[in-house]
């Protein structure tokens, strides 16, 4: 399964907006996922990420599912944001 | 010889199309104006100019601002390009009408031009020297932390969340369409939106003034350095960390504590890595940081330096340099 981030908009920043993507994912996308199952998690088209809104979504994925892979990553912004969580929230991947 | 090419109405001649064109000269030796007709100003603007074409055309001719100045056409907005084939399109920061499809258009008659946005210009209104805009900026800024009408800076003042997200896509797009500033267009956006966020995440159903932020964007005279500044009238490092952090008595330890611990001040909450970004960002790209809350203040740049300020500011300020 893959969950493409440009739909929910090129600059995720705030942690409210995150906030609200996560609900949406959970409520339709990942509705019936398995926890092993395999997530992709597409960066292309994100021009401005920041730590709050990855806080939010991907340290939040990487928690309820274990075999998620990071597409698409090059942004500097995305780089910069997977490094902080990473460092100080735990995100092994 | 490079040819570069800037549309307008220019009607009533300001300090913002002196630094327009000032701006645009730099990108070629010819600088071409093209001057609105007056049915399409009223067209665009839903207003007809003060000044009739003729006197609009003569005024840039006269004024030596670029070394050409011709009407547009009324039935081929394209026409001027298709004339003097341009290196170089330049566009004001706001500038939208005509330039969606100009891409395309350019292709399709086979040229190379280059499509510019310009830097938007700030005037300050109480000054009226306009060279000195980097200043002006942070003393804006400044004025908008003190004043009873915080209303009055309605183009820096964001009482929401929603206005900042506008505002910070706006200036995003403008470092995008420059090739100085365009590598660093997505981080510092990132920078300046963990920033502008924080103050909303923190002050939220507390503000203890005047709720929103002051967000500014300025560039220097010569081009080689950009300005983005924020502000709040919140409740402050200090008091924020506090909640969490009982025993915390100084600001200098409070800003130590938040640009080098994770930390939040909204437990149960996970959070609290978004200055640590700001900061290792700030160091990674060799830019500048400046942020004061309370009398304390951390200057961020190749190190990281913590100083007790004889300044005091109840919120927070942030000014970064890129």
């Amino acid at each position: 399964m893959k969950i493409e981030l440009k739909k929910f908009g090129t600059m995720l920043i705030s942690r409210p907006a995150g906030r609200e993507a996560f609900l949406i994912l959970q409520s339709s996308l990942l509705k019936d996922a398995r926890k092993d199952e395999k997530i992709e998690i597409d960066f292309s088209g994100v021009d401005v990420l920041t730590p709050s809104w990855a806080d939010e979504v991907i340290t939040k994925l990487s928690e309820q599912f274990k075999n998620l892979k990071l597409l698409n990553t090059e942004n500097e912004s995305v780089q910069a944001t997977l490094k902080t969580l990473r460092e100080y929230s735990g995100l092994k991947i | 010889m490079k040819t570069v090419m800037a549309f307008g109405a220019f009607d009533i001649l300001h300090p913002g199309h002196i630094n327009f064109f000032k701006q645009a000269r730099k990108y070629g030796d010819c600088l071409i104006a093209v001057i609105a007709r007056d049915k399409t100003v009223l067209k665009i603007k839903g207003k007809a100019p003060r000044y009739n074409e003729k006197i609009r055309l003569q005024f840039i001719k006269n004024s030596g601002l670029a070394d050409k100045a011709v009407s547009g056409s009324l039935t081929d907005k394209y026409s001027a390009i298709k004339k003097y084939r341009p290196d170089v399109i330049c566009l004001g920061y706001d500038q939208t009408t005509f330039t969606d499809k100009l891409k395309s258009k350019i292709n399709k008659l086979k040229l190379s031009a280059k499509i510019v946005q310009l830097w938007p210009y700030y005037p300050d209104k109480f000054k009226s020297s306009f060279l000195d805009m980097n200043n002006n900026i942070e003393n804006l800024m400044k004025e908008w932390l003190k004043t009873d009408n915080p209303e009055d800076y309605r183009d820096y003042y964001c009482e929401t969340r929603d206005v900042f997200q506008a505002r910070l896509e706006k200036i995003k797009n403008i470092l995008s369409n420059n090739d100085k500033t365009n590598p660093s267009a997505p981080l510092i956006s990132a920078i300046a939106g963990e920033i502008g966020n924080n103050s909303f995440d923190h002050n939220m159903g507390n503000w203890p003034d005047i709720m929103g932020i002051f967000f500014g964007f300025a560039i220097s005279d010569s081009d080689n350095e950009c300005k983005i500044v924020l502000a709040d009238r919140g409740l402050g490092v200090l008091k924020t960390l506090r909640r969490v952090m009982p025993d915390l008595k100084h600001n200098t330890e409070a800003l130590e504590i938040a640009f080098t611990k994770t930390i939040t001040s909204r437990f149960p909450e996970k959070r609290g890595n978004g200055l640590k970004f700001v900061k290792n960002s700030i160091m990674a790209k060799k830019f500048k940081l400046k942020f004061i809350s309370g009398n304390a203040q951390i200057s961020v740049s190749h190190d990281l330096q913590i100083k007790k300020i004889d300044e005091y500011i109840g919120g927070c300020l942030a000014i970064i340099n890129f």
